[in-house]
């Protein structure tokens, strides 16, 4: 989950005068650069729904701190009853090739376990239209990136965007990102499968400014080819609370909200 | 009815042809090449699912079941090297053969290979994601050998990934939902099961990929590859076809023209109903087509054959091709159509059965017999009327016709001297057939249909010996009254019942459900301890495990726990198929689920219950295809001879033939599937012919002297040749087919030829028995 507020916080930014001289890479690095709060805190409610219309809805609330380079999140899953109480803390390290520490804290057992290793970057997150690398801290050199048109979408000026991963391996061969000349962050995310077809879409709404950060209010992320949808609500959201260092550790999590 | 009109309207008909011939092929001509334009449209289904009518209860269940748990089809590859797979070689072209799955099946959703798997190791304050394959395959052997034990150390996982010996290992691609049927074909592209099974032939038998002997199962390979085959079985079938009935019709007709023209006319008429049907976007498949393209060969021929003994008899008499033409058409147009007519009616009581190729087959057939039968009455005349007056250089009797004739006038002297001992020995054969056909029994499983011949079919069934492969498999999905039910400790042990019941099962080879996942994740959690591979005692647990799962990166429970977690989904694989023997254990583990959940709903669903439904539904329509076809062409022939005794006698000999070919199926162990339910209807429908001709110069033959024996010689004289003749040429069209390497092909072609053949001989040697011994048309003269 932190991720996912990672991935909403990394796109805010403010305009800037240059804009028109911008490169696509620079636009992506603004949209990177956008200032997010030293600490954080929201409510999601993450809905992941299947062609079918059966879903699968859980609650959270989070808290974020960056420590220098680095961010901390705890999370509290509220929502269904079986999970409610179970905390999951992660470490995230800017440091490259180092990867997160991440524990889950399981009521019911009375059991915290540290997770480790990582997921292929093609599997999904937690069963949701989101892969690891969506959610995580991508370098933005790990793309080349093109501006290809400015065009207006939804009423918003936006530049277009497309960045085609270096490495091969990646589980997309483009994106296509809308990202909104103002406040460079990104209304809409196409990304293409390896063989050339459009495979899932991403799109922000309810952006607006929260104490002063630009802050989007929610994410669908559709796969068009399973038509599988996962939506993403952050409310109450709050940035640079007074929240101690010391919140996010095992003890902490073991403890509860 | 009165021949007379009928045959002085074909007259007319026959003398506007050849009379305004240039004008009649030009618009024939245009008809071709707008049919020659539909072709393109011709698309062939190669997927089971398309068997079934799109509401048939078991799609719609398929369907639901789909839409819950994905797509149930996989692309399966059993890779092997006798020497040993844990070589650094070996790993590095299983972990690029997997990528290159996951990358290039256009449908591919997730891979579960050895290089690529959710790999959960328990460690003392934690849990780890890994893979039993390092990023970084070490060469030396201490690295391989810790590579072999991490992969042999959960029984559970290595049973279903890597066999005992290390020499073989299962790569399994789960495909997402292929998009609905009309998305894909108004773009004009392949159809997904095609595609899927072309990409993955393409993959596996790259030389890169040589050492490591892939042998591909699942669904899309197997339609894909029996498509192949059947193309290729097809072109070599009909080949054999034409050049066997071009030897039968050069000796029958000893011309050129005579070979030339019926050739000419069955591709003719192939072209103009494959072309209207490509136009009106019927549904066609390659085993049922098959039939179709081989029937309207065999009839055009044996139509053609009519017409042109009849042409040839004028000719020799009149020497006049415009005349002799036109007097052919006259004489045979009537006869040719209403053979055609009954031919027709056999085959569209394919209707009545609930599978979409086989009531496609009924349509498609009499589309194409419809074909011949233009082709036949307006190519025919203007093709045998070209040409100059012939010279009168030959006499009848001299002829082959002639000699021929009074070879036929004493064989009906022998036939009727032996009425008797006809009749009870067909009497006796028929008794004799009908137990048989008590032992026919359905199959539509790879190894009773295609054999160890046909090279796909015997490379699948060597994968499925082999102690990974399996053969099909089937799902019991069960649901809950409540959502989060799943998820309660009392329904997963009863699942576990249920899994722990079904090992002791004949046929299973493997079974996988949520309980793997759930099972491992508490064993993980604890350690990598065995002692808690089991599952918890609460329901939050089982829930917080789950989650425990998703966070660690796990994706594939929701392949066996729906969304709401009301569904439980059990998969059973088989390595063997035995249509009673899995109707049996379906039955028993569907009984067994209601009685441990009695407030839930219980299904079973996947391949092998579509099998089962489908062989149901063969055996129900055939019988009522059976039951119509003798139906309809009864009263036919009642309406045609204008008399209801006699249409029900002429039955007596064609129904013999198909109590022939039902008990030769029994006796003989050959299974009903496509393509032998297709031959009683349809031997019905070609035999008949034969009769009404017979019995049309018999009755006419009969009012001249009133004495039955001049009638039966005179018409064997008249008719004998003809009627010896086409079935001759229709046995030799289908006679390919039981050379074939295909089990169903050589069935198909051994049970035609046999039931055309007895039908023959029915004819022959049963139909004038029974006019002289029932006084069909009426007392005899006793002074004739």
């Amino acid at each position: 989950m932190r991720k996912i507020m990672l991935f909403a916080a990394a796109l805010l930014a403010a305009y800037s005068a240059e804009a028109q001289t911008l490169t696509g890479r620079d636009i992506v690095k603004k949209v990177k650069d956008n200032p997010d709060g030293e600490t954080r805190y929201a409510k999601m409610d993450l809905v992941l729904e299947k062609a079918n219309g059966s879903k699968r809805e859980r609650k959270v609330e989070s808290w974020a701190m960056d420590i220098g380079e680095d961010t901390k999140t705890m999370m509290f899953f509220t929502y269904p009853g079986d999970v409610k109480g179970t905390g999951f803390l992660t470490w995230n390290y800017d440091e490259i090739g180092r990867d997160d520490d991440k524990w889950l804290y399981m009521p019911a057992l009375k059991k915290t376990r540290r997770i480790s290793g990582s997921s292929s970057k093609t599997d999904y997150f937690m069963g949701t239209d989101f892969t690891y690398d969506d959610m995580g801290d991508r370098n933005i050199d790990e793309d080349t990136h093109e501006l290809l048109r400015e065009e207006t979408l939804d009423g918003q000026e936006c530049y277009v965007v497309e960045s085609v991963p270096k490495d091969k391996r990646e589980i997309y061969s483009k994106r296509i990102s809308w990202i909104r000349k103002d406040c460079f962050m990104g209304m809409k995310v196409e990304y293409y499968d390896k063989l050339g077809k459009l495979h899932r879409v991403l799109n922000i709404s309810d952006i607006k400014q929260v104490q002063g950060f630009w802050t989007r209010g929610r994410m669908v992320m559709e796969n068009v080819q399973t038509h599988h949808k996962t939506i993403i609500s952050f409310s109450d959201t709050q940035y640079n609370l007074n929240i101690d260092g010391d919140m996010f550790n095992v003890a902490k999590l073991e403890k509860g909200m | 009815m009165n021949i007379e009109k009928i045959n002085s309207k074909f007259r007319q008909f026959g003398q506007f042809i050849v009379n305004h011939r240039l004008m009649v092929f030009a618009f024939f001509i245009a008809l071709l090449v707008f049919s020659i334009a539909g072709l393109k449209r011709i698309y062939f289904e190669t997927s089971f699912d398309t068997y079934f009518v799109s509401d048939d209860p078991m799609l719609l269940k398929t369907d639901e079941f789909k839409s819950i748990f994905g797509n149930d089809y996989y692309v399966a590859v059993l890779v092997e090297d006798k020497d040993g797979l844990f070589t650094k070689k070996n790993l590095s072209l299983i972990r690029d053969l997997s990528n290159e799955l996951m990358d290039s099946l256009a449908y591919a959703e997730k891979i579960t290979s050895l290089t690529d798997l959710e790999f959960m190791v328990g460690t003392e304050d934690g849990m780890e994601l890994q893979q039993i394959v390092p990023e970084e395959i070490p060469d030396d052997q201490a690295g391989l050998d810790a590579i072999r034990a991490k992969a042999y150390s959960k029984d559970y996982v290595s049973k279903k990934l890597v066999s005992r010996d290390g020499t073989m290992s299962w790569i399994l691609v789960k495909l997402r939902p292929y998009p609905a049927d009309s998305l894909w074909r108004a773009e004009g592209i392949e159809a997904p099961e095609n595609q899927t099974g072309r990409e993955a032939i393409n993959i596996c038998f790259k030389d890169k990929y040589a050492s490591l002997n892939p042998n591909i199962a699942g669904m899309p390979y197997m339609s894909y590859a029996k498509a192949q085959y059947i193309q290729k079985e097809m072109a070599r079938l009909m080949m054999i076809a034409i050049i066997v009935s071009l030897i039968v019709m050069a000796l029958v007709t000893r011309s050129l023209r005579g070979v030339l023209i019926p050739v000419a006319t069955s591709i003719c008429a192939l072209i103009i109903a494959m072309g209207i049907i490509g136009w009106l976007g019927l549904y066609l498949d390659m085993s049922t087509t098959l039939i179709t393209v081989m029937l309207a060969f065999a009839v055009a021929i044996a139509y053609n054959i009519h017409v042109y003994s009849f042409f040839r008899a004028q000719l020799l008499k009149l020497h006049d091709r415009k005349q002799a033409a036109i007097d052919a058409i006259a004489e045979t147009a009537w006869p040719v159509i209403f053979s055609g007519f009954t031919t027709i009616a056999a085959m569209m009581t394919f209707l009545a059965m609930n599978i979409v190729p086989m009531k496609a087959m009924g349509i498609n057939s009499s589309l194409a017999i419809i074909s011949v039968l233009i082709s036949i009455l307006v190519l025919t005349p203007i093709t045998l009327s070209l040409g100059k007056r012939t010279a009168a250089n030959k006499e009848f009797d001299s002829s082959f016709e002639g000699k021929s004739a009074s070879f036929f006038d004493r064989f009906g002297e022998f036939v009727l001297r032996h009425s008797k001992k006809n009749i009870i020995i067909t009497c006796f054969i028929t008794a004799f057939c009908a137990v048989g056909v008590y032992w026919i029994e359905p199959a539509f499983d790879v190894e009773r249909s295609m054999g160890r011949k046909v090279e796909y079919s015997r490379r699948f069934l060597e994968l499925c010996e082999t102690e990974l492969g399996t053969m099909y498999s089937y799902d019991l999905m069960v649901v809950l009254p409540e959502e989060g039910d799943a998820k309660k400790p009392e329904n997963l042990t009863k699942l576990e019942v249920l899994e722990h019941e079904i090992e002791g099962y004949q046929l299973t080879k493997r079974h996988s459900s949520v309980l793997d996942i759930i099972k491992d994740m508490n064993c993980t959690l604890n350690s990598g301890d065995t002692a808690f591979y089991h599952v918890p005692d609460n329901s939050e647990a089982v829930a917080q495990l789950l989650l425990l799962y998703e966070n660690a990166g796990g994706s594939e429970s929701e392949y066996w726990m729906d969304y709401e977690y009301r569904r439980l989904r059990l998969q059973i694989e088989i390595d063997n198929y035995n249509s009673n023997e899995i109707d049996i254990e379906m039955n028993r583990l569907e009984d067994r689920a209601k009685e441990l959940f009695p407030e839930a709903e219980v299904s079973i669903v996947g391949n092998v219950p579509q099998f089962t439904v489908m062989q149901q539904y063969l055996t129900k329509g055939q019988m009522w295809s059976l039951v119509l076809s003798a139906v309809i062409i009864g009263v036919l022939l009642m309406i045609v001879f204008g008399n209801v005794r006699l249409g029900l006698i002429g039955m007596i000999p064609n129904l013999a033939p198909a109590v022939f070919v039902g008990g030769l199926m029994g006796w003989l162990g050959y299974p009903l599937d496509m393509m032998t339910a297709c031959i009683i209807p349809m031997i019905l429908g070609l035999a008949v012919d034969d009769t009404i001709h017979f019995v049309n110069h018999a009755h006419l033959e009969f009012h001249r002297q009133k004495n039955y024996s001049h009638a039966v010689r005179a018409t064997f004289r008249v008719a004998g040749l003809a009627i010896v003749m086409t079935t001759i040429i229709i046995c030799a069209t289908f006679l390919g087919f039981s050379v074939s390497d295909a089990i169903q092909f050589a069935h198909f072609g051994t049970l035609a030829v046999a039931g055309l053949a007895s039908a023959l001989l029915a004819d022959l040697f049963i139909t004038p028995a029974l006019f002289k011994l029932l006084k069909i048309f009426g007392k005899e003269d006793s002074n004739s």
